[in-house]
């Protein structure tokens, strides 16, 4: 039995418009202040590579939210990709699913 | 010869023949005396006695009254303190009783609980007055007798009466009871008699222990009344008007009350208890802290029930619930302290719950119990798989709370990631909104639910009444308790003394009726 992930790590690849974040490990509101410290600024187009997440609390898709909101603000393209069955259960529960812009 | 004058002959042939017939009349006196069954009876050999010594006037008093009819006058006369003959004159006998009215001596002879007086001659010889001597003496022989028999059938009535009501006192309040599956269940009944107030009995999931005032056969018959009342409430849809209905009349005409505590124990873990009017129910969990489920109603009997309290909890594997009647604390030692509340609390926390009956009773060693005493066990089996942690109010401890639940929970469980879900968002509120210090999960599984209880030190507050806002819009907050409320099938709330309780059923959501 695999332990599940304790931390979560955030591998950025920033270049000039473009912004990859690579995410793995649990987005809980413990992780939060420092998801968003590794994230902003965003970018012109910046993508959230969800694939390694296991689990993501209100806090977690919170900052989502604030993420998309900032980049809806200031024009900029965000998308999110290959989000997991547990993170979809919280975008599902939450009625987020549908309004986050997945791709 | 002069015939007016009785010769010698002639007149000890007369007393020979007095003699003899006052010898028969004792012999035949005596068996009668023996068989008396009332008090007419021996009036009538009272009588008897007086016609043979040729007096008219005879009574008998017993126990103050005078048996039979009595001349005014002589209720006027006080008891003698021996036998004793009054001369005539002495008394003032009122009316002539025969014709004409005339001078009348009185015997008055003593009886143990009594006296007797002949009336009606000039004098009693001293024959006569040996006579009634003897005749005193066999009626109060006779009496005590009487009395004695009498007191050993009232006895023998009782006896039955006892038998009776312990049968029927044991049928509805069996000495052992039966044990739920997935549970322990241990129960001490001591009756202060061979009945006593003190019952318990089972109904299909529920196990009712309580307290109907008063002693003996009516509180036996109101414990039967009802335990029948209680099984025909327990299928009822609305429990407390039915057991109201059924019981508070009753109860009320009688003059007396009840109280009681019941549990519904389901196998899961689920119990519901109620307390009406009976000292506080103590759940213990695993780790010996004490929640109480205390009286919700005044018992009944003494104020129709208008609502009681039905408190939802889970019995985690280790939990138990300990129900005792008011024997346990109300017991005193020799200064007169009682045993006590506190000192209940202190040993339901300390010891084991399958000690915790060896461990009162031995406790009770110099204190006086005078009720009776009923101490009832129902602990979880604690080998069932499951979890209990405490955590630091700490968001780090996020982790620890995820590693927690798998404990209890198998990695394949569908309710696995919903109830992460939901118990990360309440420990969040609870440290953030409610500054808990301390938060502890207990939890096990049963079937495709997760029995979780989330009880935390912070500031009172029911999470439930927050959940207003509605999902699938982009905002920045309120999300957590949409998540718990939505993958709780069950979800109550609690202010149980310091802590805030919640016991959740947790259940992957429908994700088909959300918008």
């Amino acid at each position: 039995m695999t332990r599940p992930p304790t931390t979560l790590d955030v591998l950025v690849r920033r270049d000039a418009d473009d912004l990859h974040l690579s995410l793995s490990g649990r987005l809980d509101a413990h992780q939060v202040p420092g998801f968003l410290a590794a994230a902003e600024p965003l970018a012109a187009r910046t993508t959230l590579d969800l694939g390694g997440v296991t689990f993501m609390d209100s806090s977690g898709l919170a900052a989502l939210v604030r993420l998309v909101r900032t980049a809806r603000a200031a024009g900029q393209d965000l998308g999110i990709v290959n989000v997991q069955d547990g993170v979809r259960l919280a975008m599902e529960i939450t009625g987020l699913y549908a309004v986050l812009p997945i791709r | 010869m002069d015939v007016t004058a009785p010769d010698p002959f002639t007149e000890l042939l007369d007393q020979v023949v007095d003699l003899s017939d006052q010898l028969v009349f004792l012999q035949r006196l005596i068996p009668q005396a023996l068989a008396l069954t009332d008090e007419a009876q021996a009036t009538g050999l009272v009588q008897q006695a007086a016609a043979l010594i040729n007096t008219p006037g005879a009574a008998l008093n017993v126990r103050g009254e005078w048996l039979g009819d009595t001349p005014g006058w002589l209720r006027g006369v006080q008891p003698p303190g021996h036998a004793a003959v009054l001369p005539a004159g002495a008394v003032h006998t009122g009316a002539p009783f025969i014709g004409a009215w005339r001078l009348t001596a009185v015997l008055a002879v003593p009886l143990e609980q009594g006296w007797l007086a002949l009336w009606g001659k000039l004098d009693f010889l001293a024959g006569e007055r040996e006579l009634i001597n003897t005749l005193a003496q066999l009626l109060d022989a006779a009496l005590r007798a009487m009395h004695g028999r009498r007191e050993a059938e009232r006895y023998a009535i009782q006896e039955r009466d006892r038998r009776q009501a312990r049968a029927v006192w044991r049928a509805v309040t069996p000495e052992a009871l039966r044990t739920p599956p997935g549970y322990h269940l241990h129960l001490h009944s001591q009756p202060a008699s061979d009945f006593g107030g003190d019952f318990q009995f089972q109904e299909a999931e529920w196990i009712v222990a309580g307290d109907v005032s008063g002693k003996g056969l009516p509180a036996a018959i109101i414990t039967a009344m009802f335990a029948s009342a209680f099984t025909v409430a327990a299928r009822s849809a609305s429990l407390n008007s039915t057991l109201g209905e059924a019981l508070h009349d009753h109860l009320e005409r009688s003059g007396a009350f009840c109280t009681l505590a019941a549990m519904q124990v389901r196998p899961d873990g689920q119990l519901r208890v109620l307390n009406i009017g009976h000292p506080p129910v103590l759940l213990r969990r695993a780790d010996g802290r004490l929640e109480e489920v205390r009286a919700s109603a005044p018992p009944l009997g003494t104020f129709p029930l208008l609502h009681v309290d039905v408190e939802r909890m889970w019995l985690h594997p280790g939990d138990a619930l300990l129900v005792y009647s008011d024997g346990l604390f109300e017991a005193e030692d020799t200064a007169g302290v009682p045993f006590g509340l506190e000192r209940t609390r202190q040993l339901a926390s300390q010891v084991a719950p399958t000690a915790f009956i060896r461990q009162a009773v031995a406790g009770l060693r110099g204190f006086e119990v005078g009720d009776d005493l009923t101490l009832l066990v129902l602990q979880r089996d604690p080998a069932a798989r499951g979890v209990q942690r405490r955590l630091p109010g700490d968001l780090q401890a996020l982790v620890a709370l995820s590693e927690a639940l798998r404990e209890a929970v198998p990695p394949d469980h569908p309710a696995l990631m919903p109830a992460e879900l939901a118990i990360t968002e309440l420990f969040v509120n609870a440290v953030r909104h409610g500054g808990a210090r301390e938060v502890t999960l207990r939890a096990h599984t049963s079937g495709t639910d997760i029995l979780v209880t989330l009880t935390d030190d912070g500031a009172p507050f029911d999470p439930r009444s927050a959940v207003t806002r509605e999902g699938g819009e982009l905002r920045e907050h309120g999300y957590g308790l949409l998540i718990a409320q939505r993958c709780a099938r069950e979800w109550h709330y609690a202010r149980k003394a310091q802590f805030n309780r919640q016991t959740l059923r947790l259940r992957a959501p429908d994700l088909s009726v959300l918008t």
